[in-house]
């Protein structure tokens, strides 16, 4: 089994199975398109901490085999709307660090990876009011009165009633 | 330096690579997350979260409104049509750049150009700020459900989605005023009466249909992905409503109420398909046919005095008629009530009337019993030919394939195994009264009459008779008590007349068919019949060997399963194959019961009694017996094979292809007449040699030592004449080569005669080399050979007179005296009176014969030799 080295933008060095590294499909790709040369690969996008916790999942989902069509993930987001018990214990981390990953799985194309973490922050979403997501998500609000006003109007039709 | 330059290439490309990858990526940004991801998240969420996430900020309203997320919902709902909706995309597209060019060209007319304004207006623009707050009216109002104008709106909203993307969202809100208040009022409720879904609409069509978009509203998840509890609500509502209709449909179905039953088959296959409705529809007249049929196996067979059961045919027939008038009432009971009555029919003809049927040619044929395989044969092949009247209804070759499905293959294998079981029945039972006879004395009986014309009468109404069809079964037209005086009076004919009896066409037809008395004494088998009888007679003395009754039997048993076999042709290409190999396998067999079963049997009895006979004894009717037996028969071999030629072209011509040496019938028949032409050279062989021998015999014991050697001087005043000898040996075989004619073919006999002739020839020289001649016994030998010159040409054999007037010259050599011993050597000599049978040292040989051949030894020697001299 060879080695292949990941270095993160923090210049941190990483070696792991290939098995393993090729989760990821824009790696898996990248070495099919310049052949299995041993040589170290930069990511600039993903920083040591963040990269880490991608591998973490990598190694624990390592045997699950999946194609990483758009097919196959829209059968995985209406098939089962629950998270696993492993995955969810895995995105229990705070919310930059959440948003850290679920950009570096789009990085790095592991679509199950983000559609698990797509199911995450739905869930952090639901039911609640927009003040609510506001506070959960530490968006600041930037309607003016009015505009808040006009668009709740506008959100009438889908009142629950 | 090469792994060098490698290493560095991959170093270069994966860096472009990642760099490519991250400014995608970079693009993407908005806020914390690319577009995609919101996406995403968004299309995970219920449409009221939707709605309040459009109240966070800006961004994410923007999100919120992206028509994709509105697309993919409506695709959950079987709402958009991709294809329509790229089509009419690119139509959008196409009519932007086209009025921006009309709008550059007339840039320079004001009126021109305020029309291009005006027309623009029919082509909406999209820009950012109508993405960002769409015009209040153009949000529709809520829908009033107590109003026809709003009970249409929801008949009718996903059939009104305008497949455009720029208009997703809009279309969605319709989607959502007009059925997301009756989908949770139907999902919360506590009765099928109050909720929204059937109090405000009332008809069955209108429920269906309301019903129908409530659970595709429900697929696409508009209370998020977490609630399937609302959408498990309105499904089992959904099986509560198919209950109600199709329990509405079954009291339609009980009470035969067209109406109704038109009226919910339609709901029921609107809303969830025909599987239920076609069910319980089938269920029902499954139940009603079982109650129709009263199918008794009992009733089905009538035993006449005789014990003999025949089939009542009546019975089977109103079966088949009853079966075609429920066929005809259902397809327009169907017709008239469902949206596709052959989803019904189908089933109906096949399953529910065909497997009524089927277990009651089961239930019969188990009535039957293994035992009756006849009575089982002659059931199933006139029932299927009842039956071919359901071929021309629809659905009837359905109805008929599974009724007989399971038995067609039995009919095929009993046929077969019927015939051979009972054709070669009958040949042992004539071998075996064959033997009882033996022990009886054997009568010969000959009838010096022509039978060549008997002969043919018969074959021409063999012919006759193979033409018609057999009857397999006949209802008679007359009442019982009409037939009933028929029968006593032909019964008391019968009894006035033996003689009748014997002609009785009875024996040809045989116990299955059902054919009235008064009918039967009509038939054309009658004129067969007494062909056959009067050609019987002419054949007694054979009848040790051979059955002219017997071979008809078995032509007839074969020919009536053929015509039981052909009832099944005509309805499918794979079950003419199997029957046309059922016909092939019933001739051959019929060849062999008639070849190798019986005429077998004949010749090789003939054969062995003229092994048998002994030649070599004197007997008191002075005639060789075996030999007209055997050559009787081989007339009636010929005769067989002609009737199996008549046979073949009438019944396999048709379903084999002529000349194939690969087909089963035609091997078989020539399979047949080797047989015959094997037995028949054989048995020739085996005659002649018994006729010769006893020629043979006939010369050595009626000729006296010296007769031809006396010398006594006053023996040449007698007469001359043939001597007792000669005599005997031409009327024995003058007389059985007559009574030849008309028992055996013109080319039989010329062969036979041949054969004969060379042999008594043969027969001939060899006596005369072993006896001594006077010239006095030189004139008897002369007279003999005149006698046997005359037979021979009695015969009309030209090729063999030459031979035998070369016996006379033979003779001529014993009459001249011994004292002309030169002529005797130049006679001798003179080939041309001996070349066709004698070489010169024959003759010389022959020489040996005179008595004083010792005495004029020197003087012949001296002539031949002296030739021989002048010559070298």
């Amino acid at each position: 089994m060879s080695k292949i080295k990941l270095i993160s933008s923090d210049n941190e060095e990483f070696v792991v199975d290939q098995l393993i590294a090729e989760r990821s499909m824009l790696i898996k790709n990248m070495l099919e398109d310049v052949g299995e040369i041993n040589v170290p690969i930069p990511l600039p996008n993903v920083s040591s901490n963040v990269l880490r916790k991608v591998l973490e999942w990598c190694e624990h989902h390592k045997n699950d085999l999946y194609s990483g069509t758009e097919e196959e993930s829209d059968i995985r987001l209406k098939k089962s709307t629950d998270i696993d018990e492993w995955d969810r214990k895995f995105m229990a981390v705070d919310q930059e660090m959440l948003f850290e990953i679920v950009l570096a799985s789009n990085y790095l194309d592991i679509k199950p990876l983000l559609d698990t973490g797509c199911k995450t922050v739905a869930n952090m979403i639901r039911g609640k009011s927009p003040e609510d997501i506001r506070k959960t998500f530490n968006i600041p609000n930037d309607f003016t009165p009015e505009e808040e006003e006009q668009i709740r109007k506008e959100n009438e039709w889908a009142e629950d009633r | 330096m090469k792994p060098s330059e490698a290493r560095e290439h991959a170093i270069r490309k994966i860096k472009e690579y990642l760099e490519r990858r991250h400014k995608q990526q970079f693009k993407a940004l908005f806020g914390c997350l690319t577009i995609n991801i919101y996406l995403k998240i968004f299309t995970l969420i219920s449409t009221p979260d939707l709605c309040n996430c459009r109240l966070v900020c800006r961004k994410f309203q923007q999100l919120c409104d992206y028509n994709s997320i509105y697309v993919k919902k409506l695709l959950l709902m079987n709402a958009w049509d991709v294809t329509l909706s790229r089509k009419l995309y690119y139509e959008s597209q196409d009519g932007m750049s086209q009025a921006n060019m009309s709008s550059n060209t007339s840039k320079g007319f004001h009126l021109q150009s305020s029309d291009k304004k005006y027309a623009d207006s029919d082509r909406p623009k999209l820009s950012s700020s109508s993405l960002l707050s769409l015009p209040d009216q153009k949000i529709p109002f809520p829908v009033d459900y107590s109003t026809v104008q709003g009970k249409q709106v929801v008949l009718t909203v996903l059939d009104c989605v305008s497949q455009r993307v720029e208009f997703a969202r809009l279309d969605y809100i319709k989607v959502w005023r007009a059925l997301a208040p009756i989908y949770r009022n139907l999902a919360y409720a506590s009765n099928t009466i109050d909720p929204i879904a059937f109090s405000a609409f009332r008809t069955p069509e209108e429920q269906s249909k309301v019903l129908k978009y409530l659970i595709r509203f429900g697929n696409s998840y508009p209370y998020g992905t977490y609630r399937q509890a609302m959408q498990n609500a309105i499904l089992d509502m959904a099986s509560l409503f198919e209950q109600a209709c199709l329990d509405e449909f079954e009291l339609g179905l009980h009470s035969r109420n067209l109406d109704l039953l038109r009226k919910f088959s339609h709901v029921l296959h609107d809303f969830s398909g025909p599987n239920a409705y076609v069910s319980m529809y089938l269920a029902k007249q499954t139940d009603f046919v079982r109650s129709f049929f009263h199918f008794d196996p009992y009733s089905l067979f009538i035993s006449n005095n005789l014990e003999e059961i025949h089939i009542n045919w009546n019975i089977l027939e109103s079966v088949v008629n009853d079966t075609i008038k429920l066929l005809e009432s259902e397809s327009k009971f169907s017709e008239a009530t469902l949206p596709e009555p052959e989803l019904v029919q189908v089933p109906y003809a096949k399953d529910i009337l065909g497997n009524s049927l089927k277990d009651y040619v089961i239930s019969i044929c188990e009535h039957i019993g293994e035992e009756e395989t006849e009575l089982f044969l002659v059931f199933i092949s006139g029932f299927y030919g009842l039956c071919k009247k359901f071929f021309s209804i629809p659905n009837g070759p359905a109805l008929v394939d599974t009724i007989f499905q399971p038995q067609i293959d039995i009919f095929i294998s009993q046929e077969l195994h019927y015939f051979k079981t009972v054709g070669w029945s009958l040949v042992d039972q004539w071998d075996q009264k064959l033997e009882e006879k033996e022990d009886a004395t054997e009568c010969f009986f000959y009838k010096n009459v022509s039978q060549n014309t008997a002969k043919n009468n018969f074959l021409e109404t063999f012919k006759n008779v193979m033409l018609l069809p057999v009857s397999l079964f006949t209802i008679p037209s007359e009442n019982n008590s009409a037939s009933n005086l028929a029968e006593k009076a032909i019964e008391q004919k019968e009894e006035e007349d033996p003689e009748l009896s014997k002609l009785d066409a009875a024996r040809f037809v045989p116990a299955n068919i059902y054919v009235s008395k008064d009918r039967l004494k009509h038939l054309p088998t009658t004129e067969l019949a007494a062909q056959a009888a009067v050609l019987d007679s002419k054949l007694e003395g054979i009848s040790t060997m051979f059955s002219l009754e017997l071979a008809l039997k078995i032509v007839h048993l074969c020919k009536v399963s053929l015509a039981r076999a052909k009832v099944f042709m005509g309805t499918s290409v794979p079950q003419d194959d199997d029957i046309k190999g059922l016909s092939k396998d019933l001739f051959v067999q019929l060849l062999r019961e008639l070849g190798q079963g019986h005429l077998k049997h004949g010749f090789d009895r003939a054969i062995e009694h003229l092994s048998s006979f002994d030649p070599r004894r004197d007997f008191s009717s002075n005639t060789v017996e075996p030999v007209v037996k055997f050559l009787e028969l081989i007339n009636v071999g010929d005769m067989i094979q002609q009737m199996m030629d008549s046979f073949f072209n009438e019944e396999m011509s048709p379903i084999c292809v002529k000349d194939d040496m690969f087909d089963p019938a035609i091997a078989e028949k020539k399979k047949f007449e080797q047989l015959l032409d094997e037995r028949a050279a054989f048995g020739l062989h085996k005659g002649i040699n018994v006729l010769i021998e006893h020629a043979d015999f006939l010369l050595e014991t009626k000729t006296p030592m010296n007769l031809f050697s006396d010398q006594t001087i006053g023996s040449i005043t007698n007469t001359i004449e043939p001597t007792a000898a000669a005599k005997n040996v031409v009327q024995f075989l003058g007389f059985h080569m007559r009574i030849l004619v008309g028992r055996a073919d013109h080319e039989i006999l010329d062969v036979f005669y041949k054969e004969v002739g060379m042999r008594l020839f043969d027969s001939l020289t060899r006596y005369i080399k072993s006896h001594k001649f006077s010239v006095d016994g030189g004139l008897k030998l002369l007279s003999d050979c005149n006698l046997y010159y005359e037979f021979i040409h009695s015969l009309h054999q030209s090729s063999l007179l030459p031979y035998f007037k070369t016996l006379k010259e033979i003779a001529h050599l014993f009459i001249i005296d011994g004292k002309n011993a030169e002529e005797i050597g130049k006679l001798a000599t003179d080939t041309s009176r001996f070349s066709s049978a004698f070489h010169t040292e024959e003759v010389y040989e022959i020489l040996h014969s005179r008595i004083d051949w010792l005495n004029i030894k020197y003087e012949v020697d001296k002539v031949i030799h002296g030739l021989a001299c002048c010559i070298m």
